[in-house]
């Protein structure tokens, strides 16, 4: 059954549980996308700043963790997906990386399957224009490919994502930006794992920045689409705002039509999660509860426009 | 204050009212459902007024009772058309009791670009305003600011309300990217993760300086062609909110102007200068009180700083409580399990600038 959620980010962990939850449950939402990149950030991974959340004892971890799961089945929510720490590679960082891939991203993965999480979202690390497209997806198989036994006996699957990246300030397609290479990942994975392991995570406003057709990249990967990341932007910069807050015609900005036929034509069936989280930061704190509200209509409208029959 | 939504034919105007707006804008070639209630306003282009026009627009204004004419000048280069519409119509205006507010416009498209045309400068607009009213002998005629409009001409927004000052009769607010015309909703144009490209906060701050207590209307037909219509009345609901959020920044002054009741400033630091500064001269505070132990006891701008506890020594409905302080989410915690009510000071409506100049 479709349902419909939103990210955490951008709630928690700035306010307390029991009132980030409130403000979820009453804007309608029954699902969550768990960043754990809130407790540590990519900006600080790529500094080189981690900080000591992931030091903390796997009990103490889940300890913490299970206040938002009490909170969560308090108000009949659940977590779709979860999105894990990134980068878990980052050039001359042999340290950091073992501490990411070795604790970090464990660590993770344990929570998931503590909450009942059934997809991470593992960026793929960004490689090509240092290294070649190549490399780095025999970088980034060798790390996915290193955590199937660990999937395996912990029940959990991971999710690829269709990325963009820079090449000073020009925007440019990353790892998974078009299908057939997101495809590539995914199917060699789980022929690897023997089972449906590894899927796809789809981010609308990525696709736009690299100018792809939602239509043709969703129809395109098919049933490997497990989860999503729903949003968009202004094509110039990766803004993660409301759908339908750009352009002024119908036929300006992303065709939100078009995304509920293909998920239709796939028979998606998971969850429409929106990754919206600096509109809370960007709107009024008074504004903040009605925005949140206006998402998840949209959710729901995008819900009702993909089960309508042709 | 007044606030309202420019009419789009997606929306049903019953709904502008349904969700609290109090008026509603028209295009002068638009049909509004005969029992459309509370239309306030007509927009007619300068450049193609003519008789017709006109006979239309008093057609709505007596189907209406319509407050207001808004003279778009989009697109229109001549300062005559303007001299010719005064002499034309302005008598007549007057006499039906309509005020004609020139709305600040640009020459171009999306694709050719924008730029300034004799009608973007708040100046000229203060000078045809004083035309028109010498040419009626009436104070009928004002300026109408376009947000968007000054945004894709690259202007400094907050200084055209300040520059408009009491000539300042109509706001029409919307967004856009400062490259495209995209009428869409305020506080949706960011860089990064969520910070705004539009000052929001200080150009409602620069209508708060000026004592504005005119209209502010929703000019957002972008948002409205974009959302589908199911998603309309919550739209309309968005921007409604934001009308609240303004309604209470601009009405700031009423919450504090209770001589019966004792001011509490919770917090003691940058925020709480600066709302001495704006505001302490008028109303200042009974005592502050800060999480910081250290502050206990001591004075800032002649006022003791005490501990929070100190709020309880007041009854509930003998004192006001107001933080001041960044940390609004953590401090407005502490307060509700204290089971104290409160107020926030947000400083951006009220302050020019974080910055300081000299010591």
């Amino acid at each position: 059954m479709i349902t419909v959620g939103v990210q955490t980010k951008g709630l928690l962990p700035e306010l307390p549980i029991e009132e980030a939850f409130d403000k979820i449950a009453k804007a309608g939402f029954t699902c969550i996308d768990l960043n754990l990149d809130a407790f540590l950030t990519s900006a600080d991974v790529y500094k080189g700043n981690i900080n000591k959340f992931f030091d903390a004892p796997i009990e103490d971890l889940l300890s913490y963790f299970g206040q938002y799961r009490q909170a969560m089945d308090d108000r009949g929510i659940r977590a779709s997906q979860m999105h894990s720490v990134y980068p878990f590679l980052v050039p001359d960082r042999h340290q950091q990386n073992i501490y990411m891939q070795q604790v970090a991203i464990p660590k993770s993965i344990l929570i998931a399957e503590a909450m009942d999480i059934p997809w991470v979202v593992i960026h793929p690390c960004k490689l090509r224009y240092e290294f070649g497209v190549d490399r780095e997806f025999e970088e980034n198989l060798k790390y996915y490919s290193s955590l199937i036994p660990f999937l395996k006996e912990h029940h959990v699957g991971i999710c690829v994502e269709n990325l963009y990246t820079g090449i000073g300030p020009r925007t440019v397609e990353g790892p998974c930006a078009n299908p057939q290479e997101a495809i590539g990942y995914i199917d060699v994975l789980n022929e690897e794992a023997g089972e449906e392991l590894f899927g796809l995570c789809l981010d609308t406003g990525h696709l736009q920045l690299v100018k792809r057709e939602p239509y043709e990249y969703i129809t395109t990967v098919g049933s490997r689409l497990k989860v999503l990341h729903l949003h968009e932007n202004d094509v110039a910069d990766d803004l993660h705002q409301m759908p339908f807050t750009f352009g002024r015609t119908e036929q300006d900005g992303l065709h939100w039509d078009n995304i509920a036929q293909a998920l239709r034509e796939i028979a998606f069936d998971g969850t429409l999660s929106y990754e919206t989280h600096p509109c809370m930061r960007a709107f009024p704190a008074s504004v903040q509860d009605v925005a949140l509200q206006t998402i998840c209509m949209m959710g729901n409208q995008l819900k009702r426009e993909i089960k309508m029959e042709k | 204050m007044q606030y309202g939504v420019l009419y789009h034919d997606k929306i049903n105007a019953d709904d502008i009212t349904d969700v609290g707006f109090s008026c509603i804008e028209m295009q002068w070639n638009q049909e509004m459902p005969s029992n459309a209630t509370a239309v306030s306003g007509i927009v007619v282009p300068l450049e193609n007024v003519d008789d017709e026009i006109m006979e239309k627009v008093y057609s709505h204004v007596k189907k209406h009772c319509i407050q207001y004419v808004v003279l778009e000048t989009v697109n229109c280069c001549e300062l005559e058309k303007m001299e010719q519409f005064v002499d034309a119509y302005g008598d007549h205006l007057v006499q039906l009791g309509v005020h004609v507010y020139i709305e600040n416009g640009y020459v171009g498209d999306d694709v050719s670009g924008y730029r300034h045309c004799v009608f973007s400068e708040i100046e000229m607009l203060r000078r045809i305003v004083a035309f028109g009213n010498r040419c009626t002998s009436s104070s009928f005629f004002g300026i109408c600011v376009n947000i968007g409009y000054g945004n894709i001409l690259a202007k400094n927004v907050r200084g055209m309300m300040e520059e408009a000052g009491d000539m300042l009769c109509l706001v029409h607010a919307n967004d856009n990217d400062g490259f495209h015309n995209d009428k869409q909703m305020p506080y949706t144009f960011t860089k990064g993760r969520g910070k705004q490209t539009t000052d929001w906060q200080r150009i409602i701050g620069a209508l708060w300086r000026i004592g504005f207590d005119g209209i502010i209307i929703f000019d957002t037909e972008g948002l409205f062609e974009r959302a589908p219509k199911e998603l309309e009345k919550q739209m309309l609901k968005m921007l409604y909110a934001i009308a609240r959020e303004w309604e209470n920044a601009l009405n700031f002054e009423t919450m504090l102007n209770h001589p019966e009741k004792k001011l509490i400033l919770f917090g003691a630091g940058l925020m709480a200068a600066n709302y001495m500064t704006s505001w302490g001269g008028k109303y200042p505070p009974a005592f502050f009180v800060d999480n910081n132990q250290e502050h206990w006891g001591k004075e800032i701008f002649g006022i003791p700083i005490k501990s929070p506890q100190e709020i309880l020594s007041i009854p509930e409905d003998e004192r006001t409580v107001l933080i001041c302080n960044m940390y609004y989410d953590a401090i407005g915690q502490q307060l509700q399990e204290m089971g104290v009510p409160y107020q926030k000071y947000i400083d951006h409506y009220y302050n020019y600038s974080d910055k300081v100049l000299g010591e």
